[in-house]
């Protein structure tokens, strides 16, 4: 903890530190500045300064540079005529590609790196596709609608559907997003995930106690979680794709009790390889097992 | 191995190559400029009130608050403090203070120099407020029945007598996350970031410790695990690209690694007749490392290349527990005393983009991921089986699985007007993999996209995928040794054909009002399954629209529709003849159906000074699992199972009266209604057990009514 105050403190002070010097940009002919732009936009400067585009202490923000040109590029020509086709920048209007790479120019590190190539940019979307400038309605990201779920829900609706199903992860009670576990920006992993390299690694970054190494592995566990659950919810208990033991005798079929016709007589008797959590029951080291008897996942 | 080594190279060149060409950054514009709109903002708000709840008779309140705390009780609640000034901004949030799912945040930025946060955040998850059990933890990890007088039972007992020795507790556990962040802007170019994250796990979950077929037992499983995760990373940009190097660490400990508990029907250990305990290892502690460098190239004003590499080692060498607590068994010499585990994880990323026209978008990607499981074989010439009896292991030894993933994406997209674009895909997925019936599998996609936005306020995005997934190195003889049908394929690997095709469709013919649809079809076939998933089909519709006449009123639903199907074989038999007997197949028709409806309406100021939101929620989920036989069978009569189905009714009103500019008052109310009928959990399974096949923690599923009113204050300022 006192090392952690200590580092703490040191970037407290280097933040106090002046922001580096730099040059001023250069004048290109053709701007028209701030205070030209709000005669007419007036009530979207004024959203674009509650934000941080707008906090010119960074030298990262269009404030910083030429205000609202430096999106919406050089305004003199669209002072001169302003229903000239092409006289200023209006995103709505430009190819989703062209939009993003304006956005890009300053949104280019961290978790924004790796946009161009991703599955969003693949179908044309664009960051004014979830994003808005000057009339986000979301606490956090300025985002279109007013929530993470609510913007994902707009193309993924079979996904965010399952998030009311029984089994689910929470969601839908606030307490997770689809962002907790998807870079909507573009990963290097797949299905742009955020953490790790592989399906695997993004789960066990919140459920590491599955992640072995075992002594005694589970091959489909550790090929992908997902061969077993869903991660958007299911009708099933923790999510599992299908009830047990049906899940079970997709792969376990041999002879005796994994290939055994689980039916209403065998309810009737209560059998516990259909009730309760099934096969589970007694597999319960289904994920992976650390005993030397743990061969069958019993122990 | 050369294959890699190739990845590597490669991806170390475009590392250089980004360090090198970033160099020509350009130097960033003054701060400080047109800051005349700025206004300093010190701002807050904060709910406060009470809060009860009224359930109807027998509700399941466990399952209500699965993820959440709805005690009753003074409340606080959506606490928002922020100041902002022209240099620095502050904040602070708090939710539900004070509750198991409270959750608390910390900002600070200095724009263009330092951010810093903080969050601490508890996710309840409350199993069962019906769960009993006669086991009572002597010391952690240790779960004792004292004398409970069941052993005495025998074979005799019933749940009725097994209910008079349990005692009734909440079954739950919390997950407390400590989020800790840093992100520096040592220079215009040069970030610098650390993390550090903490989740601890404490609580109990059902956990299962047989003792065999006739004497299966549900223990409420101890949990008290803690992971730490660390990392630091520095990353580097200019004009003509970026670079990127990190560190993460992840440490799991486990405060209980191994559970120890008595078996219900014996208190003696037995050669024959079992243990008095059992034991079984809980979750090991483990280790993960991982370095990564990563860099990204400009190419001209129109290309780029990323490179990704990462490499890590996953690690645990926990101590191993003999093979059995059993004192009248001879257990078998452990092989090594340790795990010993480990995996090296090498990850690469490599994309290549371009717009060499602005109609034109090619992307190429890249993608490899090995898990080198290191673990040497734990040899094993015999085992225990349920701590009742050694048994020779035919197997000899254990199988560290490894496979290495690679894919292959090729990308390109023609837009021939603004808003249109068409997209062809083409990827190849191979797999090559240890231990498993197929050495080797590859998957070959290609997918054909079309996406058109705002044209005429239509929006319409469909894509269409085929997939034809391959074995190689096909393995019958490690089927047979493990007794599995040789024609069994596990269906993560099995052969497939995959179609697949969705479309979104947005229509907003005004300003005021918009229609939305989406539609999806999956078909998926096995085959060269004999056994196994043979098919696995979905197809849904989902329809919607928004009228928004007005800034005061705001109306919205959405009604979706979803069916999967699939179909399993398999054969009933004992070793012997009736493993050849295909008059023993049977089959497993899966049906899943949800029907799920959104709708909302939002009355602001339509009357003065108050604002009223409506939800409504409903969902109704149904599965079906169909037996069937062949024509010319030998297998008795199937008796279907019932249907299973869970129902959730949810309505919210949210009714907001501003008293004064800074002061408001309100009323929410809650009604939800879930209704399931689970043959698995229902009470009427799983209080009728004749022990001791099954010793359950009885957390049946249940229905409730649950009907929740929160008075409240809002105060901003």
């Amino acid at each position: 903890m006192p090392s952690m105050l200590f580092v703490l403190g040191v970037l407290f002070a280097l933040a106090q530190a002046p922001a580096q010097s730099s040059t001023p940009p250069p004048q290109a002919s053709g701007y028209v500045g701030e205070d030209t732009c709000v005669t007419c936009h007036e009530a979207e400067g004024k959203s674009f300064h509650q934000t941080l585009h707008g906090k010119a202490a960074d030298p990262r923000t269009p404030a910083a540079a030429h205000s609202c040109e430096t999106c919406h590029g050089p305004g003199q020509a669209h002072v001169d005529d302003p229903s000239k086709p092409g006289s200023i920048r209006r995103f709505p209007l430009m190819a989703p590609r062209d939009a993003s790479a304006v956005c890009l120019t300053c949104h280019n590190r961290a978790g924004h790196v790796n946009w161009k190539g991703s599955m969003h940019d693949a179908r044309n979307l664009s960051c004014t596709s979830c994003h808005s400038v000057h009339n986000a309605k979301s606490e956090r990201a300025q985002l279109k609608a007013e929530s993470v779920t609510a913007t994902c829900v707009t193309c993924h609706t079979v996904e965010v559907a399952k998030q009311q199903r029984s089994g689910h992860m929470p969601v839908r009670e606030g307490k997770m997003e689809c962002t907790t576990c998807h870079n909507p920006h573009g990963s290097t992993n797949a299905r742009m995930l955020r953490t790790g390299n592989w399906i695997n690694e993004t789960c066990t970054a919140c459920h590491a106690e599955k992640r072995g190494p075992f002594l005694w592995d589970h091959a489909p566990v550790r090929e992908g979680c997902n061969t077993c659950h869903d991660p958007h919810g299911s009708s099933n208990e923790r999510m599992l794709v299908a009830k047990l033991p049906m899940l079970c005798q997709r792969c376990h079929i041999g002879t005796r009790h994994p290939s055994t016709i689980y039916d209403n007589n065998q309810l009737n008797a209560r059998s516990n390889r259909l009730i309760g959590r099934g096969c589970v029951n007694c597999h319960q080291q289904i994920h992976g097992s650390n005993s030397p008897a743990g061969n069958t996942f019993l122990r | 191995m050369r294959t890699m080594r190739f990845e590597l190279a490669a991806a170390c060149w475009l590392l250089a190559a980004g360090a090198a060409f970033g160099q020509q950054a350009t130097p960033p514009p003054e701060p400080g400029q047109n800051s005349s709109l700025t206004r300093p903002a010190d701002e807050g708000t904060v709910d406060f009130g009470f809060r009860a709840t009224a359930y109807g008779d027998e509700s399941d309140r466990a399952r209500y608050q699965r993820y959440r705390d709805l005690r009753d009780g003074v409340f606080v609640d959506g606490f928002r403090w922020s100041k902002a000034d022209d240099r620095h901004f502050w904040e602070l949030r708090a939710n539900r203070v004070g509750y198991r799912d409270q959750d608390y945040v910390a900002n600070y930025n200095r724009f263009g120099r330092l951010k810093a946060s903080f969050a601490f955040s508890q996710i309840p998850v409350f199993f069962s407020d019906v769960s009993r059990t006669a086991y009572a933890t002597a010391s952690p990890g240790t779960l004792t029945l004292g004398s409970a007088p069941i052993l005495v039972q025998g074979g005799a007992a019933t749940s009725a007598i097994y209910n008079t020795l349990a005692t009734p507790f909440d079954l739950r556990l919390t997950r407390s996350i400590t989020d800790v962040r840093f992100a520096y802007n040592a220079t215009a170019n040069l970030g610098l970031s650390a993390w550090l994250k903490n989740i601890q796990k404490k609580g109990e979950q059902p956990w299962a410790g047989t003792f065999g077929f006739s004497n299966a037992v549900e223990l409420p499983g101890p949990v008290d695990t803690r992971t730490t995760d660390l990392g630091v990373a520095a990353e580097w940009t200019g004009a003509r690209g970026s670079a990127r190097v990190g560190y993460d660490g992840s440490f799991f400990s486990n405060n209980i690694t191994t559970l120890v508990w008595d078996n219900p029907l014996r208190s003696t250990d037995s050669p024959t007749a079992g243990p008095a305990h059992g034991r079984e290892s809980l979750w090991p502690n483990s280790d993960l490392n991982t370095g990564s460098i990563s860099g990204l190239l400009r190419l001209g004003e129109a290309s780029q290349a990323t490179a990704f590499v990462s490499l890590g080692t996953l690690s645990q060498n926990d101590a191993l527990i003999p093979y059995t607590i059993n004192t009248a068994l001879a257990p078998p010499a452990l092989d090594r005393a340790t795990a010993d585990a480990s995996a090296r994880l090498t990850a690469t990323a490599l994309t290549f983009n371009s717009r060499p026209a602005p109609s034109i978008w090619l992307n190429a990607r890249f993608r490899s991921y090995d898990f080198d499981n290191r673990t040497p074989e734990f040899h094993v010439a015999n085992t225990v089986a349920y701590d009742t009896s050694v048994a020779a292991f035919a197997e000899g030894g254990t199988s560290p699985y490894s496979f290495t993933r690679r894919s292959l994406d090729l990308e390109g997209s023609w837009t021939p007007v603004v808003h249109g674009a068409l997209r062809a895909a083409y990827t190849r997925e191979t797999v090559d993999q240890t231990f498993r019936t197929f050495d080797n599998t590859t998957e070959n996609t290609l997918r054909l996209s079309a996406d058109g936005t705002g044209v005429h306020g239509m929006t319409v995005r469909a894509v269409y995928e085929h997939s034809e997934r391959t074995g190689s190195g096909l393995d019958e003889q490690s089927l047979d040794d493990i007794g599995e049908q040789a024609s069994l394929r596990q269906f993560d690997l099995s052969n497939r054909k995959v179609n697949r095709f969705s479309t979104v469709v947005l229509f907003a013919p005004t300003s005021s009002l918009s229609f939305n649809g989406t539609a999806f079809v999956v078909r998926d076939t096995r085959p060269d399954t004999g056994f196994g998933l043979l098919d696995n089909q979905g197809d849904g519709v989902a329809a919607g629209a928004d009228y928004v006449p007005s800034d005061k009123l705001s109306l919205g639903a959405v009604y979706q529709f979803e069916r999967y199907s699939t179909l399993q074989k398999s054969r009933q038999a004992n070793p012997g003849a009736q493993f050849d007997d295909p008059t023993r197949d049977w089959t497993t028709s899966g049906r899943d159906h949800a029907h799920t409806l959104t709708a909302s309406a939002d009355l602001l100021k339509l009357w003065p000074k108050t604002d009223v939101r409506f939800t409504y929620d409903y969902v109704h989920a149904t599965s079906a699992y169909v037996y069937a036989l062949t024509a010319d069978t030998t297998l008795p009569p199937v008796s279907q199972l019932p249907e299973l189905f869970n129902t959730r009714n949810r309505l919210t009103a949210d009714a907001r009266y501003t008293i004064t500019p800074h002061v408001g008052a309100g009323v929410v109310y809650w009604f939800e209604r879930y209704e399931i009928d689970d043959y698995a959990f229902n009470p009427s399974t799983l209080n009728a057990v004749a022990l001791p096949s099954f010793i359950s923690l009885q957390a049946t599923y249940r229905p409730y009514t649950a009907n929740t009113v929160w008075g409240r204050m809002t105060v901003s300022w």
